[in-house]
């Protein structure tokens, strides 16, 4: 009947499928981690490295005054408050002890500053040194090898295996699979005692499924995600009854560059320096028209509308926290002007008009509140004036499914027609859904995959069979 | 003048069509599918008085009316003479435009190419300029397309690392061995994927490559998990508008480097065996001679004197005496090992015998011929009569079998 047995099965090797893992096997379970992919990490190991934490030691360090509550009022907020709250708390009571958990447990290295992101309303988000999930990644990835955790790739979930009695007792997985083809790999049977945790991340690049969840997602819009952003995780779960949520629900992100293909390096500009030193202008008008730390949603609406040529620029002082200046640079991502004239020319933008914005904002500044567009300006920010000046070009990706499956505050998968917990299947990290509603807040995500996928993990292994 | 060269970096080697580009007195403005101009050529920045041209807008620049390209498209057909107006400075210049859709690279796809020429050259080669500059267009798509096929369905991890060390093209199967996916993978740094010393060995072949020269070395490469393998890495040099680059060919030789462990270890038996066999043969040989000196000295010392005793009496008791000692004698004369030896091995020959213990040490009819210098059938009838003598002939038993627990000490 079974070809392999384990007490958990997890699926997926991201944040939320590594942390289930780690955690499973500490809770005395025998596991093995399944990737359909010819390498692990998934859109996790792509990311950006960014992660809040509501009080955290840097923000005592720093003297800024955060909560769990402020977390999850910033999230509600972003999420127009369909987010489910029950699991919202969790998420932002468990952050600052699942940043713990990377750095004691782990060994994950952060810069020692902390970062403002859009719809957050105080500087929380820590980012790995090397600006980059891989920071993450890397030492799970270490500590599995550690402890014997196998992860076997290539390894393609088809079917989830649900008995009768309501129990999910095992996978079929494509053994050999070799993506993206739907004819390759073996069946092969997998036990799973204990539990079986879905942590397949989202479907991004999953055209055909987004399409019909959102018909303007269309083949023509890019994505940030890896290639193997797909809903056949998802989709197997929903076969055998899991309940559906809010699968509409796509972000886009609207940092990406329209002078490189996927996430790049130019969003990690844009995030770090653009947006919150600088400002978002349409090169038509040479007009801002939208707070550049707003939610994404509301940043991306905006950008679609009208058709807008959307220009970040920042000077000298805005660059100094943009890690990967020198990559955009190199790239043609962002480019380098002396003047302002000559990035105007450059970019094809009004000069009166950009001249005019940017005296508007600089008095903004000085002012300590921003006169047309209420963006929290910072402590630190100062005038865009000291030459050279950067100038980045931008256009909105998919980047983000707030969709999944329903899972409640135990990380168990609710079954459609009970509203109970199918026995014996977990899922964590963004192919659940319900925790961010209609927008997740940049650098939410990692904390969510964390904080789920260890709770999916100590659950599972504790789980009678 | 170094922006033009930014973009022109994009393209693929320098060919005839190139020269065309960069020399033609007509205009060349390479449009993007957003209506930005993505490349122009000389003679465009000169006619625009050195005025930044890529990054603009193709509409705006030639006061067509509109920024998007949709429409220009609709305005100016493809493939046909429009006459436009264009504002320079304080002076108008009047412009032969020839609009074609810019095929293959895929960011380009729905681009333009536009080709203008002042209405006054004396003559008028924008047909030839415009097919050249497609087949241009189209051969380095050609050529893109080709490399790229290459790129992603060789069966081996290739890098393509620049001159800051970083990696800026990846396939899967590089992503596959070092477990990074390509995305990632595209952007590190090229130290991730090895140790110290493998960064010597990389950087020292970095700096001495000349363009098109090959050399390979091994190193250690490091998985994302930590793990640390042997990979053969094949390093070439390309140079590319000024810039070095530095395609990596890799493979993980993990499983050849047991192999060839295994290979050694086997070998080194192998020797072990033949130089027990050439032992084996020699003690052979030593053996038979001294049995032949032994008997020679029993005959020499008792039988013959024994023979003559009994043939110079008449007495028939003593006669009698003799025959029994002289019986005695030549019982002697295989005494020590006759009792255990199988009648029918007495019946071999000296080579027979040594191939018996041949087969019996398990060695293949080749390796036999190989050690006693025979030939292959020489060996054959060696093994007919071998079998006719052990009553073997006929019966279904395989000679090593039936050695197996012989005494072939003769
Ligand atoms: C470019 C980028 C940058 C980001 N930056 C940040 C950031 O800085 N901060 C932040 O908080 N969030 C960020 N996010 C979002 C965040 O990274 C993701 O939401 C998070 O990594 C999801 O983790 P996960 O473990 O749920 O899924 P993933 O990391 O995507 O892992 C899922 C894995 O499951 C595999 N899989 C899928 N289906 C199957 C199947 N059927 N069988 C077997 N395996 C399967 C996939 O191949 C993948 O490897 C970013 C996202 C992207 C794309």
């Amino acid at each position: 009947m079974w070809d392999l047995e384990y007490d958990v099965v997890v699926v997926g090797s991201g944040f939320a499928g590594l942390a289930t893992a780690l955690e499973a096997h500490e809770g005395g379970a025998t596991v093995i981690v399944l990737e359909k992919m010819h390498a692990p990490g998934g859109n996790s190991s792509i990311s950006g490295g960014l992660v809040a934490a509501a009080a955290s030691p840097l923000q005592e360090e720093l003297g800024i005054v955060d909560s769990p509550e402020l977390l999850a009022k910033d999230m509600f907020k972003a999420g127009q408050d369909m987010n489910h709250h029950d699991l919202v708390k969790i998420v932002a009571e468990q952050s600052t002890d699942a940043l713990r958990w990377t750095i004691e447990k782990l060994g994950v290295e952060y810069k020692p500053c902390l970062n403002i992101l859009g719809g957050h309303s105080v500087a929380r988000t820590y980012n790995t040194a090397n600006a980059s999930g891989s920071g993450i990644i890397r030492p799970m990835l270490q500590a599995c090898r550690k402890n014997n955790i196998q992860i076997r790739m290539k390894a393609m979930l088809s079917e989830i295996v649900r008995k009768p009695n309501g129990r999910v007792e095992g996978v079929v997985i494509k053994d050999g699979y070799l993506f993206p083809s739907g004819k390759s790999g073996t069946p092969l049977r997998i036990r799973a005692r204990r539990g079986v945790v879905l942590a397949t991340g989202g479907y991004s690049r999953d055209i055909a499924f987004r399409t019909i969840q959102n018909p303007i997602l269309n083949e023509k819009i890019e994505s940030t995600n890896q290639p193997g952003a797909t809903a056949e995780g998802l989709v197997a779960a929903l076969k055998i009854g899991a309940t559906p949520i809010q699968l509409a629900h796509i972000q886009l992100g609207p940092w990406a560059s329209s002078d490189e293909a996927g996430f790049g390096v130019g969003s990690m500009f844009s995030m770090l320096a653009g947006f919150p030193y600088g400002i978002l202008v349409d090169a038509r008008t040479g007009k801002r028209f939208v707070n550049e730390l707003s939610d994404r949603r509301l940043r991306v609406d905006a950008m679609l509308k009208k058709k807008r040529f959307s220009i970040a620029i920042t000077d000298s002082s805005g660059v100094r926290f943009a890690s990967t200046l020198n990559k955009c640079l190199k790239r043609g991502v962002v480019r380098q002007y002396e003047t302002i004239e000559q990035l105007a020319i450059e970019n094809n933008i009004k000069l009166d008009n950009l001249l005019v914005t940017i005296e508007r904002y600089n008095r903004s500044v000085s002012l300590g509140h921003d006169m047309d567009f209420g963006k929290p300006l910072q402590k630190d920010l100062q005038a865009i004036e000291t030459p050279p000046f950067y100038a980045i070009r931008l256009t909105p990706k998919v980047h983000h499914c707030m969709g999944g499956v329903q899972i409640d505050r135990e990380g168990r998968v609710l079954d459609i027609e009970t509203h109970e917990p199918i026995p014996g299947l977990f899922a964590a990290g963004e192919v659940t859904g319900g925790i961010h509603g209609a927008s997740r807040l940049g650098s939410v995500a990692i904390t969510d995959c964390l904080v789920f996928g260890r709770i999916a993990g100590r659950n599972a292994a504790n789980e009678p069979f | 003048m170094k922006q033009e060269e930014q973009c022109c970096q994009q393209r693929v080697g320098k060919s005839y069509y190139e020269v065309i580009f960069l020399n033609t007195n007509n205009l060349i403005l390479i449009v993007g599918d957003d209506g930005v101009i993505v490349e122009a050529n000389p003679k465009a920045y000169k006619v625009f008085q050195e005025q930044k041209l890529v990054g603009r807008f193709f509409g705006e620049l030639l006061d067509l009316d509109s920024n998007i390209l949709q429409i220009i498209k609709e305005r100016y057909p493809f493939d046909q003479q429009h006459e436009i107006d264009v504002r320079i400075g304080n002076e108008s210049l009047i412009f032969k435009m020839n609009v074609s859709p810019l095929l293959g690279d895929s960011n380009l796809t729905a681009g333009v190419i536009a080709i203008l020429n002042d209405l006054t050259p004396e003559v008028d080669n924008r047909v030839l300029i415009e097919s050249e500059m497609m087949c241009h267009v189209q051969e380095k798509a050609h050529l893109d397309k080709m490399l790229e096929m290459i790129f992603l369905s060789v069966g081996e991890g290739i890098l393509l690392v620049d001159e800051d060390r970083e990696i800026v093209r990846a396939n899967s199967q590089a992503s596959e061995i070092f477990g990074i996916l390509e995305q990632k993978l595209c952007g590190e740094e090229l130290e991730y994927l090895t140790d110290g010393e493998g960064m010597q060995i990389l950087n020292g072949l970095f700096n001495s490559l000349v363009e098109g020269e090959k050399q390979q070395a091994e190193i250690t490469g490091h998985y994302s998990n930590g793990h640390q393998f042997p990979i053969a890495v094949t390093v070439t040099r390309v140079d590319f508008r000024k810039r070095k680059f530095w395609p990596i060919i890799v493979r993980d030789i993990t499983e050849q480097k047991e192999y060839e462990i295994k290979l050694q270890y086997e070998m080194k038996r192998s020797e072990e065996m033949n130089v027990t066999l050439s032992n084996v043969l020699k003690s052979i040989e030593k053996d038979r001679r001294e049995r032949e000196q032994q008997v020679k000295n029993k005959v020499k010392q008792s039988l013959l004197p024994s023979l003559q005793k009994m043939t110079k009496t008449n007495d028939l008791e003593i006669r009698s005496t003799y025959r029994e000692l002289i019986a005695q004698q030549l019982i002697e004369l295989t005494s020590g090992f006759e009792s255990r030896l199988d009648a029918g091995l007495l019946k071999l020959t000296g080579t027979e015998i040594a191939i018996c213990r041949v087969i019996q040490a398990g060695r293949s009819g080749k390796e036999i011929c190989e050690l006693m210098n025979l030939a292959f059938e020489t060996l054959q009838t060696h093994r007919k009569n071998i079998r006719k003598k052990l009553g073997l002939r006929g019966r279904k038993v395989n000679l090593q079998a039936y050695l197996a627990g012989k005494n072939c000490d003769v």
